[in-house]
C-alpha cells in the first residue's frame, strides 16, 4: 500500500510536468488535464483501499472515465483512451518502483503475496495495453481510414505527446539506468552463485534489445510519414503558386479588355476632332504595343505548358512576364516536355530562378534587350539554355564571385549561389559563354 | 590536301523553294573546286537523320525548313541530327523569323536563320556557304583543337584558348576556363590531359595549367596560386613547384 502510494506520486508529478510541457493543446486544457491527472493518483488509492486486486484497476479505470467525461465532454472513446494511459502511466511507475527498491534499497523491501500479486497484475496490465496500443497505431497508420471521430480522439490525447528534445533525454536516461542494471544484477548473479537470477536477467536484457529494434523500426516509419508530409506541403504551396500565376494572368486578360473598351474610346475621340495624325501615332505607340505585350504573354504561357514541374513552371512564367512588362524582348522554345525529377525542385528553382534574375538585370540595362530561354530533352538529359544581351564587359573569371556586381554594392550574390548549387551536384554541367554580344548560360541535367 | 566534299541536304516542302535554293547552291558551288552532292528531301525526316549518322568523311550541309508540318516537328529535327551529328552546318530557312531564337542558335549550334520571304535571302544563303568553306579550312588543322564533349553536345575547344583546366570539389568533373567561356564536362582530367600537347603542366592533382598563360607565380608555401591570363588564377601544389618553374622557364 505505501509502495503503491509512493509510485502514484511519482506518476503524478510525471504527468504534470508532461502535460505542462505538451505544446499543442491550450492553457486551459493542460491545467485541466494536469489536474485531473493528480487526481486520478487518489483514486488510484481510493480504489485499491476499497477493492481487492485486480478488481481495483477496472474501478479506477471507470471512475477516471466517468470524471473524465463529465470534466472535458468528450466521447467514450477519449475518456476510456486518456484512462487507460493514465493507468498505464501508473503501472509502469509502480513496476519502476518496487523495481527500484528491490534493487537499491533493499532492507526497505518486504516481499509480500499482494505484492507480488499486484506486480503480477500490473505486468500484465502494461502488457496487454502495449499490445492495445500499438494495434491501435496500425491501424490507423494509413490516415485515409480514420473516420473523424477518431481524429478528434487522436487530437484530443496529444497532450500525452512528448516534445521531441524531452524523448531524447528520457531515452537516454532509461537506457542508461537498464544498462547500470544489465551489469549489476548479472554479476551479481554470478558472485551468489544463482544462475536462475542470471538467466532470468540476460532474457529480459534480450527483450529490452529486442524492443530497441522494434523502437528503430517505428521512428523509421514516422521520419518516412514526415517526409511525405513534408513534400505533400510543398507540393502544395507550389500549387498554390501557380494558381496564383493564373489567376494573375486571368486579371490581365480581363484588365486588357477594359483597356480596349478606353482605347477604343480615345480612338473615337482623335476620330470626332479629325486630329489623324495624333491618331496615327497614338495608334502605333500604345494599342500596337499592348496588342504585343498581350501576345507576349500568352506565348509564354503556351510556352512553359510543356514544364511538367510546377514551381518550375510558374517560376520561368512568372520572370519572363515580369521582363516582357518592362520592355525587354524575349524568346523562349521549349522542344519536348520537360520533366525532371534527379534534382530536388527547390534546388532547380533556385538555380534557374538566380540566372533569370541575373539575365533580366543584365538585359534590362542593355541596348537591345533581349532574353533567350530554350529547354529541350536529350536521350537522358535535359538542357536548358539562357542567353542575354548585357552592355560593357563582363568577366568570366569575377562573374562567379559574391559580390561581383555591374548593378552596385549589396548585389552580385545570385551567380555565386548558382555556383555553389551546381558544385553539389555532380549530374549537373554549366557551361558559360560570351558570344556574339550575347551572355550564354547552358545548363545540362543528367537523369 | 585533302579534297573539301559536303553532302548539302535539303528539307523543305515546298517544290518552289527547294528549286530556288537549289539553284543557290549550284551557283556557289559551281565555280569553287569544292564537291558537293544535293539531296533534295522533302519532309523525309528519317533520311535526313540517316544522312547525320554516317557522315563517311563528307561534311554535311542542312538546309532545314522548320516550318515543317509544325514548328516544333523542324526543331526536333535539327536537334535529332545535332545528336548525331555535332560537326555538320544547320541553316534554317523559315517564314517566321520573330521567335529568333537566339538560344536555339547556340544551343544547336545554327550557322544563321534565312527568311525565304524576304528579297535578300539569297546573298544570306550566299554568306553562309562562304562561312562554311572558310570555316571547314581552318578546323582541318587537327592541331589547334581538342573536341570536348559536355552532355550530349560535343565542343570544339582551341588549345591556344585554354587558359587552365580544374576539377571540381567532388571530383566527378572538370571546368575548362577560357577567355570567353567555361566548360564542363565529365571527360576525366587524366584523359584531357592525353588530348593536350607539351604547353600544358598539370601543376596540382585537380588543375591542369597552360604554361602559356601563366602570368606570375606566387612562391608562398601557405599560399601557391598562379596569377592567370583573363584575371584567373588557380593552386599550385608546393611539390611540383621546382618542376612548374623549370617547365615554364623552358617555355619562355
Amino acid at each position: 500500500m505505501l509502495v503503491k502510494s509512493f509510485s502514484v506520486v511519482f506518476a503524478m508529478i510525471a504527468a504534470f510536468l508532461v502535460s505542462i510541457g505538451a505544446n499543442t493543446t491550450a492553457k486551459s486544457e493542460k491545467i485541466k488535464t494536469a489536474l485531473l491527472i493528480t487526481l486520478s493518483g487518489f483514486i488510484d488509492l481510493a480504489a485499491d483501499f476499497i477493492l481487492p486486486e485486480p478488481a481495483s484497476v477496472l474501478g479506477f479505470l471507470v471512475v477516471l472515465v466517468i470524471t473524465h467525461k463529465v470534466i472535458f465532454k468528450t466521447n467514450l472513446t477519449t475518456s476510456v483512451a486518456f484512462s487507460l494511459l493514465t493507468a498505464f502511466l501508473h503501472r509502469v511507475f509502480l513496476i519502476l518502483f518496487i523495481a527500484g527498491t528491490f534493487a537499491f534499497a533493499r532492507k526497505y523491501f518486504t516481499a509480500t503475496t499482494e505484492g507480488y500479486f499486484s506486480l503480477m497484475y500490473s505486468m500484465l496490465f502494461i502488457n496487454v495495453s502495449a499490445v492495445v496500443i500499438i494495434w491501435f497505431y496500425n491501424k490507423y497508420r494509413n490516415i485515409k481510414n480514420i473516420s473523424e471521430k477518431s481524429i478528434n480522439t487522436i487530437k484530443e490525447l496529444s497532450i500525452f505527446v512528448l516534445p521531441p528534445k524531452m524523448f531524447g533525454v528520457l531515452y537516454a536516461t532509461v537506457s542508461i539506468i537498464d544498462t547500470i542494471f544489465c551489469i549489476f544484477v548479472p554479476l551479481s548473479a554470478l558472485r551468489t552463485g544463482n544462475y536462475e537470477l542470471y538467466t532470468g536477467a540476460m532474457f529480459v536484457v534480450g527483450m529490452y534489445a529486442f524492443l530497441m529494434i522494434l523502437n528503430m523500426a517505428m521512428l523509421q516509419g514516422l521520419l518516412r510519414s514526415e517526409i511525405d508530409l513534408t513534400t505533400k506541403t510543398d507540393e502544395v504551396e507550389t500549387l498554390k503558386n501557380y494558381t496564383e500565376t493564373i489567376e494573375n494572368l486571368l486579371d490581365e486578360m480581363q484588365k486588357s479588355r477594359h483597356d480596349y473598351k478606353n482605347m477604343i474610346l480615345s480612338i473615337q475621340d482623335f476620330v470626332i476632332e479629325k486630329r489623324f495624325d495624333e491618331l496615327g501615332k497614338y495608334f502605333e505607340d500604345e494599342i500596337l504595343k499592348s496588342e504585343n505585350l498581350e501576345r507576349a504573354s500568352k506565348n509564354i504561357y503556351m510556352a512553359t505548358k510543356q514544364i511538367k514541374n510546377l514551381p518550375l513552371k510558374s517560376l520561368v512564367n512568372a520572370k519572363l512576364n515580369e521582363a516582357i512588362s518592362k520592355g525587354i524582348k524575349v524568346e523562349i522554345t521549349i522542344f519536348a516536355e520537360i520533366d525532371i525529377k534527379s534534382v530536388m525542385i527547390l534546388d532547380l528553382c533556385r538555380i534557374v530562378g538566380n540566372l533569370l534574375d541575373n539575365a533580366y538585370d543584365a538585359a534590362i540595362e542593355s541596348e537591345e534587350k533581349i532574353i533567350s530561354l530554350i529547354m529541350l530533352k536529350n536521350e537522358n538529359q535535359f538542357s536548358i539554355t539562357l542567353c542575354n544581351s548585357f552592355d560593357g564587359d563582363v568577366d568570366i573569371s569575377k562573374v562567379w564571385r559574391k559580390g561581383y556586381s555591374s548593378k552596385g554594392k549589396n548585389r552580385g550574390q545570385g551567380l555565386s549561389i548558382v555556383k555553389k548549387l551546381i558544385e553539389q551536384h555532380p549530374n549537373i554541367l554549366l557551361n558559360t559563354e560570351i558570344k556574339n554580344n550575347l551572355f550564354v548560360q547552358d545548363i545540362t541535367i543528367e537523369e | 590536301m585533302k579534297k573539301l566534299k559536303f553532302n548539302v541536304i535539303i528539307c523543305e516542302d515546298v517544290k518552289n523553294t527547294i528549286n530556288r535554293i537549289s539553284s543557290v547552291v549550284f551557283e556557289y558551288f559551281a565555280e569553287s573546286e569544292i564537291e558537293i552532292d544535293c539531296y533534295q528531301l522533302q519532309s523525309d525526316f528519317e533520311k535526313a537523320i540517316t544522312f547525320a549518322k554516317n557522315t563517311d568523311g563528307a561534311r554535311n550541309i542542312y538546309l532545314l525548313d522548320i516550318d515543317l508540318k509544325d514548328r516544333i516537328n523542324g526543331l526536333t529535327l535539327a536537334q535529332k541530327i545535332r545528336e548525331y551529328d555535332y560537326l555538320g552546318y544547320i541553316v534554317f530557312i523559315t517564314s517566321h523569323t520573330e521567335l529568333g531564337m537566339r538560344a536555339l542558335s547556340y544551343k544547336l549550334k545554327i550557322l544563321d536563320f534565312i527568311d525565304k520571304a524576304n528579297a535578300n535571302y539569297k546573298s544570306r544563303l550566299l554568306d553562309c556557304f562562304e562561312t562554311i568553306v572558310r570555316e571547314s579550312a581552318v578546323i582541318k588543322n587537327e592541331d589547334t583543337h581538342i573536341m570536348v564533349k559536355s552532355g550530349s553536345d560535343y565542343f570544339p575547344v582551341i588549345l591556344n584558348d585554354i587558359i587552365y583546366i580544374e576539377t571540381d570539389s567532388i571530383g566527378r568533373k572538370i571546368i575548362i576556363h577560357t577567355y570567353k567561356r567555361t566548360i564542363e564536362s565529365y571527360v576525366p582530367l587524366k584523359e584531357i590531359q592525353n588530348m593536350l600537347d607539351d604547353r600544358f603542366f598539370r601543376c596540382h592533382r585537380a588543375v591542369i595549367v597552360n604554361a602559356d598563360k601563366i602570368q606570375k607565380i606566387s612562391g608562398d608555401r601557405k599560399n601557391s596560386i598562379l596569377e592567370l591570363a583573363g584575371g584567373n588564377t588557380c593552386p599550385y601544389s608546393s611539390r611540383k613547384a621546382k618542376e612548374l618553374m623549370a617547365f615554364v622557364g623552358k617555355i619562355v
